[in-house]
């Protein structure tokens, strides 16, 4: 069975079966992604969806600033609220990038390169359908970056009451 | 309690760059020096950022780019990134795909070859 992933332009969400991704608020030019995809891709030009989903190219109409607007309007994604996340199919956890290469390079590399190889793995295993190997490594990228962050604290905490002693 | 310990932390953090600002990177209360290049003599890829950072503060490119050049790769890399992550808003002014190619996982481990990479040479 085929999975399917898209983008609200917030989050990723998946996976998905055909059957479910028609319920989606999928517009011509949301984001999918499906094993096979190179790169995610807009609904209109994927091939396995776009006819399943009925975008058919529309002939170019000159449109009326009104008109424009409306479609503008349309266009951007319905934000989809918390509750609805609880079912089988779940947002993509946080792959903690930033924050580890933050810590990389302006403080601990070694527990930063860490937590640079969990945040990695988020996205991949995300849209491979592995949504618990996804949230166990970005709770391990968020473990060995905090523990990089109280370690920094802990440091400065440390070198301030020093500094205070030698001062005084 | 968790958020309260990250809170805590981010201001000391914080509160030491701005002070670190203030009392300039020549002063005797100045930086604090990182244990790993004390005991080992090896430059971690972010080795230098700290003064790097100072020096891009006052606006001396030169003088931040000799002491790590990576900082300007990677601080604009980081700068969308956070607004990718935590201003979704700002970033639908940009390509979507571009954002999702950006910080995908092969992009991140690219960035960590990039950060290996760095440390080897340097440390040659």
């Amino acid at each position: 069975m085929k999975r399917f992933f898209y983008s609200d332009g917030e989050n990723q969400f998946g996976p998905f079966t055909i059957e479910e991704l028609k319920e989606k608020p999928i517009k011509p030019d949301t984001l999918i992604w499906y094993q096979g995809l190179e790169e995610w891709t807009a609904a209109s030009d994927a091939a396995l969806i776009k006819e399943e989903l009925g975008f058919v190219k529309k002939p170019v109409v000159e449109l009326s600033d009104e008109e424009l607007e409306q479609q503008m309007q349309e266009m951007i994604p319905a934000s989809i609220p918390e509750s609805k996340l609880d079912g089988h199919f779940k947002k993509m956890p946080y792959p903690w990038l930033v924050e580890s290469i933050l810590l990389t390079i302006f403080c601990c590399q070694p527990l930063g390169i860490v937590a640079i190889i969990y945040a990695a793995q988020v996205e991949s295993k995300f849209t491979k359908g592995d949504y618990e190997g996804a949230k166990k490594a970005s709770d391990n990228a968020a473990l060995f970056t905090k523990i990089g962050l109280f370690l920094t604290a802990g440091f400065v905490l440390f070198y301030f009451i020093i500094a205070l002693g030698a001062g005084m | 309690m968790g958020k309260i310990l990250i809170g805590m932390s981010l201001i000391l953090v914080l509160g030491y760059l701005i002070v670190l600002s203030y009392v300039g990177i020549d002063s005797e209360i100045g930086a604090i020096n990182c244990p790993l290049y004390s005991y080992t003599g090896l430059e971690c890829a972010g080795c230098g950022s700290q003064r790097a950072f100072l020096h891009l503060l006052s606006f001396e490119y030169r003088e931040a780019f000799l002491q790590n050049p990576i900082l300007f790769i990677l601080l604009p890399y980081l700068i969308l990134g956070f607004v990718f992550f935590y201003f979704k808003r700002v970033w639908s002014m940009l390509p979507e795909r571009l954002g999702i190619v950006l910080f995908s996982s092969k992009a991140a481990f690219v960035v960590l070859f990039i950060l290996i990479l760095w440390t080897i040479v340097r440390n040659i």
